[in-house]
């Protein structure tokens, strides 16, 4: 008597009375192959599963107790029996794709392992299916296993956290400075060789260009109002093209990523998880205060008395705590462990919210974000330069992401000077800080070259414009040729800078179309792969093998 | 070695309390009452368990006859305890966030299923309680005085009362304190060797300041420069010494033994600029406030690294950590006394406190499951220093906004104060469980040979231990 014909007779037996007899049977025929289906000699199809599924369901109370031992023999995880009444199941599914569903049920992160293996059918690409929030809800309603699993991974409230890797497993899965490149040993749970969704690889930093843009356009603004640059009686129309096309770009990649945050969110969790992508979740809070900071004369906003400016500054205080919390609170994500020139993004917020709220009147509120960028400034600071030993994603070598270095200071600067109203000793101190920084980079700029081109490089144009306008100001206050061939200088360089970066940005997208490149880093997989077995997919199925058979053996003698 | 005599010695003197003292594992609470109520001690083993962490007069004195028979055999010529014990054996045998819990495979020189004399069971820590006290008689003294909670119309009898609980809770221990110096100096000795404790040494100075700016005004009007130069004496000298350790490296070096406990030889440095202010000296004070800002900023940025090089640091979230909200807002309060305003610096060093109090709450439940302990009470002067900084911003910046602010935080740390008092006096009186054997100073000088009569040890080392604390003690103070 084979499977088959054991749930063949399920529809004529009892269910509650022969169910229990029928699962044994059926774990002690199935399961030193279940996991197996090129065997074929004992699979079952699904046509002759459904109605077993339908009398499950009739067996609420049975399942509690057993869904363990049905997990066993039965292709879905433990928690995937846990049936429910409002899982409707329609129409059986087609013959074809029951290998694969019933495969990927048999194992506890199913999905990436499907995709691997298996070619789409029948139109539909279920490889990207992990990674959606509702996989298969939209375009493939009737595919009542997927919804089943589905619903099962919910209740069961873990399968998110299985997902999700840990902390080290980005440091040992990925390399370089962004923590971006795959390293040779490991294996992404996405299919590598052609190109993802489009949402898939629109990384978080693409928000950098709004920052890089917005901060033109407040450069712009400063020396076409400044007294310092008044000789170059630059128009304020400048600043306002430029404010408009950061408008433009901002309202775009808002609503792309927001695409992304619907329809891929495990993906946007993925990134808000990685050490160095989680930094430029405050890039695009910083580029909204950008463009208040850059706002054209032109443009009349009434801000009620700064009244605006607190539920801008409400989602970085979030962050921050959240963030800062885990640097100091200990656990997989200390500084010591994460600290990353890019870290620098996390604290230029509070400079740049300081510099806002004080343009806007206020007092309190910035001297709060001040002196709490400052006190966390300090601390990245001293991190960065000692350069410790366990900081795993820093950079060997120079490379552009350095010029955040410049960031913080040349804004606090700037902050510190509208918040006392005068570019005083303190503003002056942490400007030559950010100078003496700048000039150490551009000394070594040949140790820049080499690297490939990502979005993230227009997080590092924002600093040098940052500076420049640090400059322009201090200018202001300090004026002579120097200071004013200075502020010239710098403006010029990053103006020359984003002209660079823009340039390589439309070379990539409209001639190499590559400019989203498959996007690795949230792509790894959460258990690193077994040595010897390099080849994707190989490794993952591996070691999830072996777990469910080991389960499956301790069942086997559970139930006898 | 020296010390390789002692371990048969106490091995042999172990079973003696076991004989003939209390039961050993009383499992209820009135059982673990009856433990302590009993006169602890069998006179005679006790007198020679103990005698190593004795004054050495004590231990110079030919021995008496009635010691006699116990001491003949071992011979214990040198007392080897007089060696220092290395910083790298605190870390290696202790562990907990303030070191004073004991690792499995340990061994400690005094018997653990006796209760020890009482002398040797009360820590440095205990100064805390002072601590506390004397920062909620400054803080309901500003209260009542601060044009900013005016409206409250607190009277000065609660900082008048206050401050007399303060002053009597620091006589009595600096008393009980000065006799374990007097009988046990070898214990003070260990105390002061401790990475975490000889922070704490701070706290007796710390508080003595305390209690002169939080004087009523019945007591005092001008506290007179004498005092500031009695009380900041013993904190500048503790300060050459800790600071220097941190900075001339050796086994003491910041990167090792940086704790958030570290932030009380810190603070020390605002408060005594506080003082200085008050009693008419500013260049001392701006001297005091310098030197505590600089090494303020190496202890903050080095425990915010979390370096893996430093062993003392808690691997969870602790009450401890509430320490590093006490010097920025003790420097923000010290900026606006010597300066005569509550300006931009201040405003940063008070905000700074402030956003690091908002990032403690929001984690509050990670502070739950720990054991309460005496050095609890220092972690409520944090929260005291940041409501009168508060109160100070609300006299400079008058909003309601500010105001509710400074009641709030006020009525939060009077709250945890309250608690803590309740849950101290139930400690000492209910449970007894105040002042559980401090294994923290007991520890052996070398590692024991793993091993060696391992699972002897062991049996005797856990059991006895959880005793001393019922079930019921820990979840319900941790609650706070």
């Amino acid at each position: 008597m084979d499977a088959g014909s054991v749930l063949r007779s399920l529809n004529q037996i009892n269910p509650e009375e022969e169910l229990l007899h029928l699962l044994e049977l059926l774990g002690s025929r199935i399961s030193h192959g279940f996991d197996l289906p090129q065997d074929g000699s004992e699979m079952i199809q699904l046509p002759q599963i459904s109605p077993l599924f339908n009398s499950l369901r009739d067996l609420q109370s049975v399942s509690a107790h057993h869904s363990h031992s049905i997990s066993v023999s039965w292709p879905a995880s433990p928690t995937g029996l846990t049936v429910n009444d409002d899982a409707e199941r329609s129409s059986p599914v087609k013959q074809d794709s029951v290998s694969s569903k019933f495969q990927s049920h048999s194992q506890p992160l199913p999905q990436p392992r499907a995709g691997l293996r298996e070619k789409p059918r029948l139109g539909r690409d279920s490889r990207f299916d992990s990674f959606k929030s509702w996989a298969g809800q939209i375009d493939d309603q009737t595919d009542d296993i997927q919804r089943l699993r589905r619903r099962s991974l919910e209740l069961s409230g873990d399968g998110d956290e299985r997902a999700a890797p840990p902390v080290h497993r980005y440091f040992d899965a990925l390399e370089g400075p962004e923590l971006d490149v795959l390293r040779p040993t490991e294996a992404a749970v996405l299919p590598e060789g052609k190109p993802w969704p489009f949402l898939l690889r629109f990384p978080v930093s693409s928000f950098s260009m709004c920052m890089g843009m917005g901060s033109q356009a407040m450069l712009w603004k400063a020396l076409s109002s400044s007294p310092s640059t008044k000789f170059l009686r630059i128009s304020p129309l400048v600043n306002l093209l430029l404010w408009c096309a950061t408008l433009l770009l901002m309202i775009t990649t808002t609503v792309t990523y927001t695409f992304k945050a619907i329809f891929y969110f495990e993906a946007v969790r993925r990134e808000f998880y990685h050490p160095v992508r989680v930094n430029f979740f405050f890039s695009p809070w910083i580029a909204i205060l950008f463009l208040f900071i850059g706002l054209p004369e032109l443009v009349h906003v009434n801000f009620h008395g700064g009244a605006a400016w607190y539920p801008l500054m409400a989602p970085i205080l979030c962050l921050e705590l959240k963030i800062y919390g885990q640097w100091m609170s200990g656990g997989e994500r200390r500084l010591s462990k994460v600290a990353n020139p890019s870290n620098h993004l996390a604290i230029v917020g509070n400079f740049v919210g300081a510099l806002l709220g004080a343009s806007l009147g206020l007092k309190e509120g910035p001297i709060f974000f001040f002196a709490v960028g400052l006190a966390h400034y300090a601390v990245l600071f001293v991190t960065l330069y000692q350069r410790l030993p366990t900081n795993e994603t820093l950079p060997k070598e120079l490379h552009p992401v350095f010029f955040l270095f410049v960031a913080a200071p040349s804004v606090a600067s700037l902050a510190w000077a509208r918040i006392v109203g005068t570019f005083d000793y303190a503003s002056r101190i942490v400007y030559f800080i950010a100078l003496f920084l700048y000039a150490s980079l551009v000394v070594r700029v040949n140790f820049f070259r080499g690297f490939r081109f990502s979005m993230a490089w227009w997080a590092y144009t924002f600093p040098t414009t940052g500076a420049a306008i640090a400059t322009v100001r201090y200018a202001a206050q300090v004026k002579n040729p120097f200071t004013q061939s200075l502020s010239l200088f710098l403006s010029a360089v990053s103006t020359a800078l984003v002209a660079l970066v823009l340039l390589a940005t439309a070379v990539h997208a409209v001639y190499l179309r590559d400019l989203f490149p498959n996007d690795i880093a949230i792509a790894i997989t959460s258990a690193p792969p077994r040595s010897g077995k390099i080849s994707p997919g190989l490794s993952l199925k591996s070691s999830a093998t072996t777990r469910e058979k080991d389960e499956s053996i301790t069942i086997l003698v559970n139930g006898r | 070695m020296a010390s390789s005599p002692d371990g048969p010695r106490f091995v042999d003197i172990h079973p003696l309390p076991a004989d003939d003292g209390p039961a050993p594992k009383p499992r209820s609470r009135a059982a673990a009452r009856q433990v302590s109520l009993q006169p602890i001690r069998p006179p005679r083993p006790t007198a020679a368990d103990f005698s190593m962490f004795r004054t050495k007069s004590s231990l110079s004195k030919p021995p008496t006859p009635s010691s006699l028979p116990l001491r003949a055999e071992p011979a214990p010529s040198p007392p080897p305890q007089a060696v220092v014990v290395p910083a790298g054996r605190y870390f290696a045998a202790l562990r907990g966030p303030e070191l004073d819990h004991l690792r499995a495979h340990e061994d400690i020189l005094l018997p653990k299923d006796s209760t020890w004399p009482f002398l040797l069971r009360f820590p440095v820590n205990t100064f805390g309680v002072c601590l506390g006290l004397g920062s909620q008689a400054i803080l309901w003294g500003s209260l009542s005085s601060s044009p900013a909670t005016a409206f409250l119309h607190v009277s000065p009898i609660v900082n008048f009362s206050i401050w007399v609980l303060a002053l009597a809770s620091l006589a009595t221990i600096s008393a009980v304190y000065a006799l374990k110096c007097a009988f046990f100096f070898e214990a003070v000795r260990r105390e002061y060797f401790h990475p975490v404790r000889v922070n704490f040494f701070f706290a007796p100075w710390i508080v003595c300041m305390f209690l002169t700016i939080g004087a009523p005004g019945a007591v005092s009007t001008a506290p007179h420069p004498v005092l500031w130069c009695a009380f900041m004496g013993p904190v500048l000298f503790l300060e050459l010494k800790i600071y220097g350790q941190w900075l001339s490296g050796g086994k003491r070096r910041l990167c090792k033994v940086a704790n958030p406990s570290s932030h009380l030889s810190v603070v020390g440095n605002f408060v005594g600029a506080i003082l200085a202010v008050r009693v008419g000296w500013a260049e001392p004070a701006k001297f005091l406030w310098a030197v505590g800002f600089a090494h303020y900023l190496v202890v903050f940025v080095t425990l915010y690294q979390r370096l893996p090089t430093s062993e003392a640091l808690p691997k969870e979230l602790h009450p401890v950590y509430s320490m590093f909200i006490a010097a920025p807002s003790a420097a923000s309060i010290a900026w606006a006394n010597i300066y005569g305003s509550f300006d931009e610096v201040s405003r940063t060093c008070y905000f700074i406190a402030l956003f690091l109090y908002i990032s403690l709450v929001v984690r509050i439940n990670f502070f739950r499951g720990f054991r309460f302990s005496v050095a609890w009470w220092s972690y409520t002067f944090p929260m005291t220093t940041a409501s009168l900084a508060t109160i100070k911003y609300a006299e400079a910046v008058q909003s309601p906004v500010t105001k509710a602010m400074a009641l709030a935080l006020s009525l939060l740390s009077s709250a945890m104060v309250f608690l803590l008092f309740v849950s101290t006096l139930l400690h000492a009186f209910f449970w007894r469980t105040l002042f559980p054997n401090d294994l923290a100073i007991a520890i052996t000088q070398n590692k024991v040979v793993s091993g060696r009569k391992k699972g002897a040890i062991d049996s005797k080392n856990w059991p006895s231990q959880p005793q001393d604390q019922p079930s019921p003690v820990p979840l319900a103070s941790a609650k706070i």
